[in-house]
């Protein structure tokens, strides 16, 4: 067995809003409730959610650069919520993030070699400006980068090659474990496919472990080795990446692969959704799919339907799914 | 009668800092009543400066150099502004990409749809009021009647592009120019506006220009597809030829970069080398035979002009003119 990068026991998140005459009002939206899960190390776990369903914000707990309220993160069998400051610092440049926006994630004042020896020049100060040098170039001909791009700034570089110099600084420190967090939604058709070339090529070259965060479900099959489908801050089915697009037991997953739009042939049939996200400050009773869910029945407006395992490694949250 | 729509060797430039942008460069496509037309590219090929020149609304760093824009046989071009203020909105509806900022956010919703009922008929408020809620109900907007009275931030982001497309068909265009109106939306609320504009087009008898990159987008909703590349069309063709048959390398390679479900590529997506070349700086010839892996000597010094290849599918690459 392999060992396991990430355990996620009982996370939850919730966000304070204050609303009315002088912010009278309190209320909080559940952003992630109560989860729990294993990444094994050289996994893709691909998370797919519709926006507003905590995606992002679990992505930054695993990092542990979002608090969470309850629960438990363990990196590498550490929990970081236990961890002092100093042993975090240490601990992050194991763990990276690639971020949506790459335009907006890189510092614009900054040359490339700045951006890029951040990081390494607080964790490995002591090896020399040699040392950084080279492993800053290395990084750069492993993302595709031609070495002069080094002494260029961001706005110099298309789309796609900035995505590169994302994924370059967070490779700097040879990190175990990278959130990418829709690395890919910015970018165009034919630049995508390069990025996730790259991203596949870096995870068998470095025995990186991801956590790929993405709303597009051909993306993250392509990608994932597990997929986790979210919904209102819960899991609604996780499981190995073929089972779950193969068996499409719950009616979530079924609803958004069919709201896709096909290449292959034209009028295709799709499973009809009524309304859009409810907000996290009002989660419906039972099962919170229901308002939503084409086959809901009463048992799914009063009972929750609880975490079930359906086959190996395969969970879901479903009444009527065996 | 001829097409609805026509657009002949249509050029548009930018003047910027360093130096002149040509961002449409000689494009020409046509449009029939009723029929649904996608214009695909990937960003910065000029797609939505094509849109906003068909209703002149471009800034004032932008020019159209050259071309016709036939409306129903007039050309849009030499209208002066009162004729010009009557296509717009009244017979060419046109819906944008983010429908955060192209609402205002000091105007409830009946206020911004009203606003251009009153401007294009001779109706009195009230009379303006009564179809207000009846265009937000043809656009399934939940609760027509109560809803008017409510902000644009008070409201989800698949409703304010219903919204929008309220305003676009407010007057029962002739033509809906679409610009990317689902980029910014999820999957299950883009399927429920691509219904809607579907429903919208056959009831109102509408003919639909649509800009998008979703090339899946393209295959479900168009009747005819233009392909667009660094401000040049390259290829243009009925969809189901387009995708079953197309001739362009770069529209080859589009569609198999383009990740499908139903296929296990193993570790490798097939991919386009390279970029789109700086706006700047493109090449003499084919704007992209840089990154072309068929790339004859020829193509670097001069771009083909469009090939009949077959009836209604035209192409603009010299391999296929010199017949592989």
């Amino acid at each position: 067995m392999a060992n396991e990068i990430i355990r996620v026991e009982k996370l939850v998140k919730r966000f304070e809003r204050k609303s009315g005459f002088w912010n009278h009002c309190h209320n909080s939206v559940t952003a992630v409730d109560n989860l729990d899960f294993l990444i094994y190390e050289g996994e893709t776990m691909g998370l797919v959610g519709e926006s507003g369903c905590g995606k992002t914000t679990l992505g930054r707990m695993l990092l542990h650069l979002s608090i969470p309220d309850s629960g438990k993160v363990s990196f590498m069998g550490c929990d970081l919520l236990l961890m002092r400051s100093r042993e975090l610092r240490k601990m992050r440049k194991n763990m990276q993030i690639v971020f949506q926006d790459p335009a907006g994630s890189l510092n614009s004042r900054m040359r490339v070699q700045e951006i890029l020896s951040e990081g390494l020049n607080e964790h490995y100060k002591n090896k020399g400006k040699y040392w950084i040098k080279e492993r800053i170039s290395e990084v750069l001909s492993a993302v595709g980068l031609e070495k002069n791009s080094l002494i260029r700034y961001p706005h110099e570089f298309s789309g796609g090659e900035r995505q590169r110099i994302g994924i370059a600084r967070a490779l700097t420190l040879h990190p175990g474990f990278i959130v990418c967090d829709e690395p890919v939604s910015a970018l165009d058709v034919s630049i995508q496919a390069q990025i996730l070339n790259l991203l596949n090529d870096l995870k068998k070259q470095y025995g990186l472990t991801y956590l790929f965060i993405s709303h597009d479900l051909s993306v993250v099959k392509h990608m994932a080795t597990k997929v986790a489908i979210m919904y209102l801050g819960r899991f609604m089915e996780m499981g190995p990446s073929d089972t779950v697009y193969k068996l499409q037991k719950h009616p979530y997953t079924q609803i958004l692969i069919s709201a896709i739009p096909k290449i292959d042939k034209k009028n295709q049939e799709r499973l009809r959704v009524s309304g859009e996200v409810p907000s996290g400050d009002n989660i419906p009773d039972g099962c919170r799919f229901h308002p939503r869910c084409p086959y809901a029945e009463t048992v799914c407006r009063t009972k929750d339907p609880g975490w079930k395992q359906v086959g190996e490694d395969h969970w879901i949250s479903c009444h009527f799914v065996i | 009668m001829g097409p609805l729509l026509k657009v002949e060797n249509l050029k548009t430039v930018f003047m910027s800092e360093r130096g002149k942008v040509k961002a449409v460069d000689g494009i020409s496509f046509e449009i029939e009543k009723g029929q649904t037309l996608a214009l695909v590219g990937e960003s910065g090929c000029g797609k939505s400066v094509t849109c906003l020149s068909i209703l002149r609304l471009l800034m004032s760093s932008g020019r159209i150099e050259k071309g016709k824009i036939l409306f129903q046989g007039k050309n849009i071009l030499s209208l002066c502004n009162r004729e010009l203020r009557q296509v717009r909105g009244g017979q060419i509806g046109m819906v944008f990409q983010e429908p955060m900022t192209s609402l205002n956010p000091l105007m409830t919703l009946g206020q911004q749809i009203r606003e251009i009922l009153l401007c294009h008929n001779k109706i009195s408020k009230k009379e303006a009021d009564t179809r207000v809620v009846e265009l937000l109900r043809d656009v399934r907007f939940p609760k027509p009647d109560k809803s008017i009275n409510l902000y644009p931030h008070q409201i989800s982001g698949g409703m304010r592009q219903r919204v929008m497309i309220a305003i676009a068909v407010a007057c029962k265009p002739l033509l809906l120019i679409a610009d990317e109106p689902t980029t910014a939306l999820d999957v299950t609320i883009q399927a429920e506006i691509l219904d809607l504009i579907q429903y919208l087009k056959e009831s109102y008898g509408m003919a639909v220009l649509f800009v998008t990159h979703n090339l899946g987008i393209v295959r479900q909703t168009a009747d005819k597809v233009v392909v667009m590349y660094a401000g040049k069309a390259v290829e243009e063709a009925n969809t189901d030829d387009l995708f079953e048959k197309a001739i362009h390398p770069y529209t080859r390679h589009l569609i198999e970069s383009v990740p499908d479900l139903h296929r296990n590529y193993g570790d490798f997506l097939p991919s386009i080398p390279g970029k789109v070349p700086d706006a700047l700086h493109r090449p003499e010839g084919c704007p992209f035979c840089l990154r072309c892996d068929e790339e004859e000597p020829v193509c670097r010094e001069l771009m083909p002009d469009f090939y009949e290849y077959k009836t209604d599918h035209r192409v603009a690459c010299w391999g296929a003119i010199h017949g592989k």
